[in-house]
């Protein structure tokens, strides 16, 4: 009898490794078959993160450090805080309030790089959200302190329309945050910047840059980063274990695909002609989907969505890249969407060189391309960006203000001061300018569509 | 009833308004500024800007003589000729004593270019901050001219006591009873 219990055991044990088996080969990695999980997990973690965050006293703003706890927090403050209230809210879609107003405000500001929905920027498809206007900077109103009303401005990318948003709640994370830094100890050694909107260079420069009030004797300290290419330090057998790591989860069945070597150091991984992704030695990884695509159309947060998992999920993509971009970008061409991704540091915006954008065929560090619901194409960048390990090294300055700069730019590069045009961007910028070497702290003025660096 | 309690704080108001106005007049007679106020017109609207006797420097911000403000910075604006060397010393009157210090925080300004535009971020003491701009330019015989002006950096006291303070009692309805402008003092 209990000889034959043991018999029974070991076979319902057999049979169950058997399934588990056949479930391996059949569908690979059974992680994306996992019906018990819940396929929106995505939907309540944030999906857009800001190109800056601003506290603006009233007279000079201060930028929030994105690497700082508080950063996300007043983030995910805003999101649940806008999500539970909007119901009970009231927008006004007529304000009397221009936007140099808003920025003489007490208030936090949230600057985004394009034009978004409120749903895409809360990352919640919650109905009553309303997704009908495209935003690209939130000003949570601190000027009046009531006990039970908060006033959020959303401002189009052109700062043409400005909508009020009145939310019969408070956001205590973000008062305690303007009453930090309304403390002037606390500022005593922070960058202040001034909005060029409410500044005597507003008929110089278009919208709104916020200018950092930096002089020879209160120069901006940056970090100077490192850019290497980790993957061309090996060679070899060496330099394909550490690529595998990047590319294995394209593939099906990452043990039967192809590698193909090239005699310029790039190699190409494919299998079945279903999925190709070809990493360059100038420091960038491209996949290809060549399956057949489904048809189903997705909304506008629904596609971001599908991007953002995909980003997160993508081993291809470095750790420290996933955590530092943020969307700058949306270009639609007939079915495809494609999602452009810029660089930060500490809260500085980095940009390509021209050259170094032709060396690795990208324009921004990452993009994404979706159509009707599939990721179907993406390239991006490997090269490392990092901190000087090394003490008491790799710290520079920025001792030149933006009036010098404005001036320069007229003196020297438009010589006519009273160009039609103002300038478009004037800014403190990371510039890669090598995929091997030192990147530094600049200023970028972008005129006419064109970068200048003086 | 009804009736005197509004007379009384319509009074009241207009003591506070009156005796306001007149504190205002006597900090004008007590500092020695030398410049101007003038409305000009930009962009459609009227602003107020701060000028000195000759009209060759033209403050934006602050735009008065005697600017009140809670904050410890604050961006100076201003517009002048191409090739103006601007110098700003900041004197400060602690609120305890009476005597402008001695001591003077000094600001050396690029000269100014093409865009004849200058700003300079300074730091404010409490109390009473005089403002010395001192301006040359060779070309227009101008020799270290000067424009004197004034900022007060409120207490953090004042500040903490006005946060808490009731502006309008017996309208508990309304939420401007519950409220300051923390934006009214720049």
């Amino acid at each position: 009898m209990r000889r034959n219990l043991v018999k029974v055991l070991m076979l319902v044990m057999l049979i169950a490794l058997c399934i588990w088996q056949i479930a391996l080969l059949w569908l690979g990695d059974m992680s994306s078959h996992n019906f018990l999980v819940k396929k929106d997990a995505i939907q309540n973690v944030i999906l857009v993160q800001p190109k800056a965050m601003w506290v603006n006293t009233g007279g000079i703003a201060y930028k929030i450090d994105d690497s700082k706890n508080e950063y996300n927090m007043l983030i995910n403050e805003l999101r649940s805080f806008v999500v539970k209230g909007v119901k009970n809210s009231e927008m006004d879609k007529d304000t009397d309030k221009e936007y140099e107003e808003l920025l003489s405000m007490p208030g936090i500001l949230y600057e985004y790089d394009l034009n978004l929905g409120l749903q895409e920027l809360i990352g919640n498809r919650v109905a009553d959200v309303p997704n009908n206007i495209a935003v690209s900077q939130i000003f949570v109103d601190m000027s009046e302190y009531t006990d039970n009303k908060t006033s959020l401005y959303l401002v189009t990318e052109d700062a043409q329309n400005i909508y009020k948003a009145t939310f019969y709640n408070r956001l205590e994370g973000h008062q305690k945050i303007m009453e930090r830094f309304n403390n002037p100890e606390v500022t005593q050694n922070l960058m202040g910047y001034q909005p060029s909107a409410t500044s005597n260079q507003k008929q110089n420069i278009a919208g709104n840059n916020f200018l950092p009030l930096n002089t020879k004797e209160a120069p901006i300290e940056y970090k100077v980063l490192q850019v290497t290419n980790p993957i061309e330090e090996n060679a070899g057998a060496e330099k394909i274990n550490i690529l595998e790591q990047y590319v294995n989860s394209f593939f099906d069945n990452p043990l039967l695909k192809e590698i193909d070597e090239k005699g310029d150091g790039s190699v190409i991984f494919s299998e079945n002609m279903r999925a190709i992704v070809k990493y360059e030695p100038a420091g960038t990884l491209e996949f290809n989907y060549t399956s057949a695509n489904q048809e189903t159309k997705l909304t506008s947060i629904e596609r971001l969505t599908k991007v953002m998992a995909f980003i997160r999920g993508c081993t291809g993509i470095p750790t420290f890249l996933k955590e530092r971009i943020y969307l700058t970008q949306i270009v639609n061409q007939g079915e495809e969407s494609i999602y452009k991704f810029d660089y930060k540091y500490k809260g500085f915006s980095m940009q390509l060189s021209d050259a170094i954008k032709d060396k690795l065929g990208l324009d921004h560090i990452l993009e994404i391309t979706i159509k009707n619901n599939q990721v179907i194409r993406g390239k991006w960048s490997v090269l490392k960006i990092e901190e000087d390990a090394r003490t008491n090294y790799g710290t520079a300055k920025v001792s030149r203000g933006f009036r010098e700069i404005v001036d320069e730019m007229y003196e020297v590069y438009i010589k006519n001061k009273d160009a039609n045009s103002p300038l478009e961007a004037v800014q403190c910028q990371y510039v890669m300018d090598t995929t091997n070497g030192e990147m530094n702290l600049k200023w970028v003025v972008l005129y006419q569509n064109k970068w200048y660096y003086p | 009833m009804k009736h005197s309690k509004k007379i009384g704080m319509i009074t009241a108001f207009i003591c506070f308004g009156i005796l306001s106005t007149s504190v205002y007049a006597s900090e004008v007679t007590t500092t020695a500024s030398n410049v101007k106020v003038e409305t000009i017109e930009k962009d459609d609207k009227k602003i107020e800007i701060i000028v000195s006797e000759d009209k060759y420097v033209r403050i934006t911000q602050p735009t008065k003589v005697n600017t009140s403000t809670f904050e410890s910075k604050i961006n100076i604006m201003g517009e002048t000729s191409q090739g103006t060397d601007i110098v700003i010393e900041v004197y400060n009157t602690k609120p305890s004593k009476n005597t402008i210090s001695k001591d003077a925080k000094v600001y050396k300004l690029n000269t100014v270019g093409i865009t004849e535009t200058f700003n300079q971020l300074i730091e404010l003491l409490e109390g009473e901050n005089k403002v010395v701009l001192i301006y040359t330019n060779t070309k227009d015989k101008k020799n270290q001219e000067e424009m004197i002006y004034y900022i007060t950096r409120e207490s953090e006291e004042t500040k903490e006591k006005l946060k808490s303070m009731i502006i309008i009692p017996g309208t508990r309805d309304s939420d401007s009873s519950k409220s300051v402008q923390l934006g009214v003092l720049k």
